[in-house]
């Protein structure tokens, strides 16, 4: 479904991703981990159409998506969730999801395709909070309820449990797992292996821009 | 919460708009008239800075340009509603423009300076015919319209924009200009096309500036290099500040304002820093004070 063929960035002259291959099929669910710095966090905005990449190219399906915008990209059904969650601010949480919404379905439609994803994630209670309001583990499920806004078939989830105590990473976890069941192909990133164990099918491991396949 | 915004704004309009009615004097009018004209040019810098998260630092320019552009060309011998359409064709495209390749922070200096420029341009502005001189320092007269005329255009534009201002953030459209003014990027992330956005909240605001800008010139049937002044810039940013509901945000509104016009009488030297410090500082805590309005 996703194809990713010797992809490469450089920012300020140092190579940041380093000709990355990777396939992800429907429903597949790969974990990449690394340490800070090597590379997943942009890698995953080339994916995304938020960094345009030197050289290489990314297929989506049968479509050629290595330059198109992004929200070209999220057109075609990818969607990125920011590592450091980023909301509307002033808007409440119901308004934060509702903008995804808003672009696919009538206002009606779209106010109750928002309930459900509040519902999925477990974050209903949290409707009219202002999403200044929110906990940082809140926040977390936020990003990931405004990118299933977009009703991707690919989620990049860009260290959904990072800055994260204990309990709220198991939440956040959790919610991943059932997004999973429902069938989203997902690439997932985080510093360590372990978290990503019970979630992931394929593991890959970044350091110093480059991807390496784990069994 | 919202409903409760919408009815205190209609109870607003209609209260003001029925005082000069009820005590029929002139100058109450005067008055009354002049304070619509400042809410719709205030509303007109909020559709910026609500809708497209760039608060304008020169809004004067948008106020000046219509009402030196109908002056200019009143006095040419030429009708006014054409600088009318030049003039929302000028302000469109400066704002859309400059919303879409600077950030927030480069907006704001940039309209300041584009004011700033006008300011110093205008008092050079003369049009000679004869042996008659006009404009300069002394700007330019506009024919006279009855002030009961104004008045009830005012106040109908500012019925029509207030509406408009309100409801907006309760459709579709307005949350995802919302989104815009909260995180550029987030909202590129969920395909809000961005450019769209900022077309729709610059030409609200130049139809509104436009108005406020024809409907100030005509109420003093006049039009002169003051229109473009710094205070005339920045009271929409300080009547925002405070004017949106919260009272201690609405003490520290008339507070600016009244420091304003202190430091101007007392100090014109140094007045000119405190808009200064409004300029650095607005950037950096405008967005919280607002909120928490």
């Amino acid at each position: 479904m996703l194809r990713v063929k010797s992809i490469s960035k450089s920012i300020n002259h140092r190579i940041i991703v380093r000709d990355v291959n990777l396939e992800l099929d429907e429903g597949e669910v790969m974990g990449i981990f690394g340490p800070n710095g090597s590379g997943k966090s942009t890698l995953l905005k080339v994916i995304a159409g938020i960094i345009k990449p030197d050289c290489g190219r990314i297929v989506f399906g049968d479509t050629d998506i290595t330059f198109l915008d992004v929200e070209e990209v999220v057109e075609k059904g990818i969607c990125y969730a920011f590592q450091i969650p980023r909301p509307f601010r002033e808007m409440s949480v119901f308004e934060n999801v509702m903008v995804g919404c808003l672009l696919r379905y009538s206002k009606k439609e779209a106010k109750k395709r928002t309930e459900d994803i509040l519902r999925k994630l477990g974050i209903v209670h949290l409707a009219e909070r202002k999403a200044s309001q929110l906990s940082q583990g809140e926040l977390k499920l936020l990003e990931i309820a405004k990118a299933l806004s977009t009703e991707p078939a690919v989620l990049l989830l860009d260290e959904p449990f990072a800055a994260l105590d204990m309990k709220n990473a198991l939440t956040v976890r959790d919610k991943v797992i059932e997004l999973k069941k429902d069938g989203y192909a997902m690439i997932i990133t985080a510093h360590r292996m372990r978290i990503l164990r019970e979630i992931a099918d394929t593991f890959a491991e970044m350091r110093g821009g480059m991807l390496h396949a784990k069994s | 919460m919202k409903a409760i915004q919408a009815v205190t704004t209609i109870l607003a309009v209609a209260t003001l708009f029925t005082i000069p009615l009820l005590l029929d004097n002139y100058f109450v009018t005067w008055l009354f008239t002049l304070a619509a004209i400042y809410s719709i040019f205030t509303i007109s810098w909020g559709f910026l800075e609500r809708y497209s998260g760039r608060p304008s630092l020169g809004h004067a320019s948008a106020l000046g340009i219509p009402a030196y552009l109908a002056a200019i060309s009143y006095n040419l011998g030429f009708g006014i509603l054409t600088p009318a359409l030049v003039s929302l064709l000028v302000i469109f495209l400066l704002y859309y423009l400059l919303s879409l390749k600077l950030g927030k922070k480069e907006f704001i200096f940039a309209t300041f300076v584009i004011s700033i420029l006008l300011w110093v341009a205008a008092p050079r502005l003369v049009l000679g015919y004869g042996d008659t001189m006009v404009g300069g320092e002394e700007g330019f007269f506009l024919p006279h319209v009855p002030l009961k005329t104004i008045y009830l255009l005012s106040f109908l534009t500012l019925f029509i924009t207030a509406m408009i201002y309100d409801f907006l953030a309760r459709t579709g459209l307005g949350i995802k200009m919302g989104a815009v003014r909260d995180d550029e990027l987030a909202a590129k992330a969920l395909g809000v096309k961005i450019s769209r956005m900022k077309f729709f909240a610059s030409l609200l605001s130049t139809l509104t500036a436009v108005a406020a800008g024809y409907l100030y010139s005509f109420q003093f049937s006049h039009v002169s290099p003051e229109i473009f002044s710094v205070e005339l810039s920045v009271f929409p940013l300080i009547v925002s500040i405070g004017g949106l509901s919260a009272p201690r945000m609405t003490f520290l509104s008339f507070a600016l304002l009244f420091a304003a016009r202190a430091l101007n009488a007392l100090a014109p030297q140094f007045h000119l820093v405190f808009y200064a410090a409004l300029l650095i500082l607005f950037p950096i805590f405008g967005r919280r004070l607002y909120a928490q309005g």
